[in-house]
């Protein structure tokens, strides 16, 4: 049978119209000057309407691949359906939906192990690249900044304690620390005015110090030990990793999610990524602490008491949120940190010293 | 299509008609359309955003194929592969080029001449790339639009494009808004001269001047009518620009009006605020069938919203800009004279291999800005 179709060559816009035969193996298409056969087996239809006519059928084992075929008579579609293997590529479709999710759940997984790498290894790479003048801009940035952050969490103006008694004590107890570490950086300490027991360092060898900390301390030693756990990090550069870490992921957040995932996925991987780190970097800081404290001739016993006393406060949160804080189980570092003293320590101040440090914000 | 071939065409003389078919037809249905939409999100939330490749991909195939240019189907034949390829190469080059602008910002602290130089000098290439961005998303569309067997192209050099398109912008900002016409009628000369249907370009005679009266207007009016004298002049914009623009000389027309935009922006503003009520609504339920207090309800309601409006604002965006949009471009759209089909060449050109990672990035032109 014969019948009349629509013939585009993939060559000229120009239709020609032209008849068809359906052969054993394929199709033929003649007119004027033309002779053409596509295999059954090689015709599928083009576009996303196939059902209703006019289907146009299109040849992808031919050269160019552009030449299309349009049928308006839907019995010779229906004739064709029947002797073509696979004209709407089903199983090619199918095939390749299948294989769109598995790509993409594959650049997932691989985006995935990036963000790994980055966290793990990166910010090492890194940290110690950065100079050391750049580091302290950077610290100085934060230093300044905490306060005012703080105070709008917790209790307390979140102001830089200055009573000058108080600043010769802790310069006199960073002195004591300082003389046995060997470190490019200047440390500079500060007490700010908020009721809460913490302590951090920024990059560059700026630290801070929180007003509670101070006021429920049992003694000096305990701030010394603190203290010589935050000048780890420094020495460490900890901070300086941590903020290469965020850069490089938040990096990549922002451009392989599109603005789509990112704010989910983004905060989420994040806090739990930067997290699983910090608690090596808490370890390490404690080493060095410990070390520091040995050579300046500091009991660590107070830092024991420290961490045994946050175990008792904080006890069951710290459990049940072991994953995600940031510090090791208070319980674990009091374990790490119990070592015995040197046999000549001293107070690493006098205890007119300590009343003026305790003091310190007035 | 002359007459002649009318004759000879078996798809026009069975619907009995030896008239010219309209120039551009639409035959998309909501339905379907926001099936796939929806679909197509989810999965996209599922994979984290990996997928919109392939489902990009997937929801161009599908309104190409309902367009129709004088009587013949659209065809797209980009993959998702392709979009993929183009991110991971993007990604590959843009990564570095971000943590060394951010290391620069480390090393010139956070304030000083330097930081603001460099945020400066951010923003210029950001803007710059933007405009590249665009016009090869463009290219990468075209090359995979098909018609009659023959592929649409972008040619030119998007650099070139880019040049202009940023020269303009910033022309416009210190001339306060008043070189606007000059810009969008360079912008669309260069597009649309180097805008090719097989090896038939498309060529534009318009003059930025016979927009400049509306323009300023326009530009007077928009505090007062609260913007919607833009939209009037992106109306007579559209009018202007695609009226003084010709294929094979015949010129191309289209009659979009201003009552026309608003409309559509209205009903889609309408969906939008009842897609965000029933969230709303959906929430405050679940809370009270779990018995939780507004504390929490509330708490959870920014994830839910943005959850929500990913998987449903895309496709929002889809039924109730998109569609309408093609609708309307379909009905106002017509060309003076017929289509010398018989006289268009296929083009050597197959266009780039990758396509849009650059957009993508950016979050530019990666929408599904349909031919011309």
């Amino acid at each position: 049978m014969a019948s009349a179709v629509e013939y585009y060559d993939g060559k000229s816009a120009s239709a020609r119209s032209c008849h068809i035969r359906l052969g054993a193996d394929g199709i033929v298409m003649e007119a004027d000057g033309l002779s053409e056969f596509w295999a059954y087996e090689d015709i599928r239809t083009a576009g996303s309407v196939a059902s209703d006519p006019p289907v146009t059928l299109r040849n992808p084992a031919l050269a160019g691949g552009a030449a299309r075929l349009i049928i308006t008579d839907a019995a010779l579609i229906k004739m064709l359906a029947e002797r073509c293997a696979d004209l709407t590529g089903g199983t090619e479709i199918r095939r390749d939906r299948n294989r769109a999710i598995i790509a993409s759940l594959g650049a997932l997984a691989g985006f995935a192990v990036i963000i790994l790498v980055i966290v793990q290894l990166l910010p090492g790479w890194v940290a110690p690249l950065v100079p050391v003048s750049w580091e302290e801009r950077l610290g100085r940035q934060i230093s300044d900044d905490i306060g005012g952050f703080a105070s709008q969490i917790f209790e307390g103006s979140g102001k830089k304690c200055d009573a000058p008694a108080g600043q010769a004590a802790l310069t006199a107890m960073e002195r004591r620390l300082t003389s046995v570490i060997d470190s490019p950086f200047t440390f500079r300490i500060k007490v700010i005015d908020i009721d809460e027991v913490n302590a951090l360092a920024a990059p560059g060898g700026f630290i801070v110090i929180f007003r509670k900390l101070l006021d429920d301390a049992s003694g000096p030693d305990e701030v010394a030990g603190v203290l010589a756990h935050e000048m780890g990090h420094v020495i460490a550069r900890h901070a300086m990793e941590s903020v290469a870490r965020d850069m490089g992921v938040s990096l990549l957040m922002e451009f392989a999610l599109g603005g789509f995932g990112g704010g989910i996925a983004g905060a989420a991987g994040q806090a739990l990524l930067s997290t699983a780190y910090s608690r090596d970097a808490e370890r390490e800081a404690d080493r060095i602490s410990l070390d520091i404290l040995a050579r300046a001739k500091i009991s660590s016993k107070e830092l024991t008491t420290f961490f045994a006393r946050l175990a008792r406060e904080y006890g069951d949160e710290e459990k049940h949120f072991a994953i995600i804080s940031t510090h090791p189980i208070s319980a674990e570092r009091a374990r790490a940190v119990a070592r015995p003293d040197p046999a000549d320590v001293r107070p690493s101040l006098s205890a007119a010293e300590w009343a003026s440090l305790k003091k310190i914000c007035g | 299509m002359a007459e002649t071939d009318a004759e000879q065409s078996p798809a026009a003389s069975t619907t009995g008609t030896a008239v010219q078919p309209p120039a551009i037809t639409y035959d998309g249905e909501m339905g379907p359309l926001a099936k796939l939409g929806i679909k197509v999100s989810l999965l996209t939330l599922v994979t984290l955003g990996f997928y919109r490749f392939w489902g990009k991909t997937r929801i161009r195939q599908y309104l190409w194929s309902r367009i129709s240019v004088f009587g013949n189907r659209l065809e797209y034949t980009g993959t998702g592969k392709e979009l993929f390829l183009g991110f991971l190469i993007v990604l590959a080059v843009l990564m570095p080029f971000g943590m060394i602008v951010r290391l620069l910002q480390l090393a010139t602290g956070t304030d000083g001449i330097l930081l603001s130089a460099i945020e400066f000098l951010q923003i210029i290439v950001l803007l710059y790339l933007i405009g590249y961005a665009t016009y090869r998303a463009r290219r990468y569309r075209m090359s995979r639009t098909l018609l009659r067997g023959i592929r649409f192209r972008q040619g030119g050099s998007a650099g070139k494009f880019a040049f202009k398109w940023f020269g303009y912008l910033i022309l416009t900002f210190f001339t306060l808004g008043i070189a606007r016409p000059w810009g969008d009628v360079a912008v669309h000369r260069y597009t649309m001269t180097n805008s090719w249907f097989g090896a038939q370009n498309f060529s534009f005679d318009g003059r930025p001047r016979e927009m400049l009266k509306t323009w300023i207007i326009c530009l007077l009016l928009a505090t007062p009518t609260l913007g919607l004298s833009l939209v009037w002049y992106a109306a007579f914009k559209t009018r202007y620009l695609v009226g003084g623009t010709r294929f094979q000389n015949l010129p191309l027309s289209l009659r979009i009006e201003f009552m026309d935009l608003v409309k559509i922006y209205l009903v889609a503003l309408f969906a939008l605020l009842l897609l965000l009520s029933a969230i709303m609504m959906v929430m405050v339920a679940v809370g009270a069938a779990i018995g939780a207090s507004a504390g929490p309800i509330f708490a959870g309601l920014p994830i839910s919203v943005f959850i929500a409006i990913v998987v449903f604002g895309s496709t929002i965006a889809l039924v109730f800009l998109t569609h309408p949009m093609l609708l309307l471009i379909a009905d106002r759209f017509s060309v003076e004279g017929d289509v010398d089909f018989e006289a268009i060449l296929q083009n050597a050109d197959t266009g780039p291999r990758t396509g849009e990672g650059l957009a993508d990035a950016l979050d530019v032109g990666g929408g599904l800005e349909v031919g011309l």
